[in-house]
């Protein structure tokens, strides 16, 4: 059985993808994944919206210039950063928030590896253009894009940074290992 | 690809990129520019592709483009020398061109 660590080490951005679309339970389990994330002030301010339409797709596509490859769906992270105000003040609001989704995404991007499918976490794209194609309800804004099909391509990248490299510092007491 | 409207939305669907790529240029990285410019050239070709007006020289840089571009994300010389290596395709091409 594979560990976490281990789904970790296999998850990549992966852009190219098979054309069969992405079924129900799974996109549950990815929702369900990012639903057991941590927020701040147990606040949650953001929600989530799924596209699964070709057309749509393309559309979003289309105003998001870091959406590469061929991906059968999409998941939209949304911010109600009035929510994040309204819970966790003003650094709820210009921060949290954001750390918020971001822990979501990772948790959907590691339930994607295990269940096979390749995601690719997206910020170069325009939010106001994607808020206009999906008819996002104020006051919610399009904070994060994370492209998803079932895995097809190779990664592009395989290198990543060493225990050693990652440490700054390893502060700890003088007898210890 | 046939009717007006169809080629119509293809080109809207570049303007878009376009547009949003020079709105979200303001604030990315210096690399991120000329690897939309690329990204762009692919997509052209591939609406003149579907308007039948692609012929092999097109096509076969259109495929080296889909091949090596993402090499951006991973190895800026890389990518700079195949960007090198574009420019003199498509230069030996015009330069066999009637203007």
């Amino acid at each position: 059985m594979a560990t976490i660590l281990d789904i970790m080490k296999k998850r990549r951005s992966i852009r190219s993808h098979s054309s069969q679309p992405i079924k129900k339970q799974d996109m549950e389990r990815l929702v369900e994944a990012a639903a057991w994330a941590p927020s701040a002030g147990n606040s949650y301010p953001w929600n989530i919206v799924i596209v699964q339409q070709k057309q749509l797709l393309r559309k979003i596509q289309a105003v998001s210039p870091g959406m590469l490859g061929n991906p059968t769906a999409l998941i939209i992270l949304c911010n109600d950063r009035e929510k994040a105000q309204a819970r966790v003040g003003s650094k709820g609001r210009e921060l949290f928030c954001f750390m918020d989704i971001a822990h979501a995404a990772q948790n959907i991007c590691l339930e994607a590896t295990e269940l096979g499918i390749g995601s690719c976490l997206i910020m170069s794209f325009n939010p106001d253009a994607v808020a206009e194609l999906i008819d996002l309800p104020e006051p919610y804004t399009a904070d994060y894009l994370i492209s998803l099909g079932y895995s097809k391509g190779q990664q592009v990248s395989t290198k990543k940074r060493t225990v050693k490299e990652t440490i700054l510092s390893w502060i700890k007491e003088k007898n210890d290992e | 690809m046939s009717s007006k409207e169809e080629i119509r939305s293809s080109w809207l669907e570049l303007f878009c990129f376009m547009s949003s790529s020079a709105r979200g240029l303001v604030g990315e990285p210096a690399l991120y520019g000329p690897f939309r410019l690329v990204d762009s050239l692919e997509k052209i070709i591939v609406i003149l592709e579907n308007l039948g007006m692609a012929d092999e020289f097109m096509e076969k840089e259109k495929a080296k483009i889909a091949e090596k571009k993402l090499i951006a994300i991973t190895d800026r010389d890389a990518f700079i020398d195949f960007l090198d290596e574009i420019v003199i395709d498509f230069t030996k091409e015009l330069k066999k061109a009637q203007l």
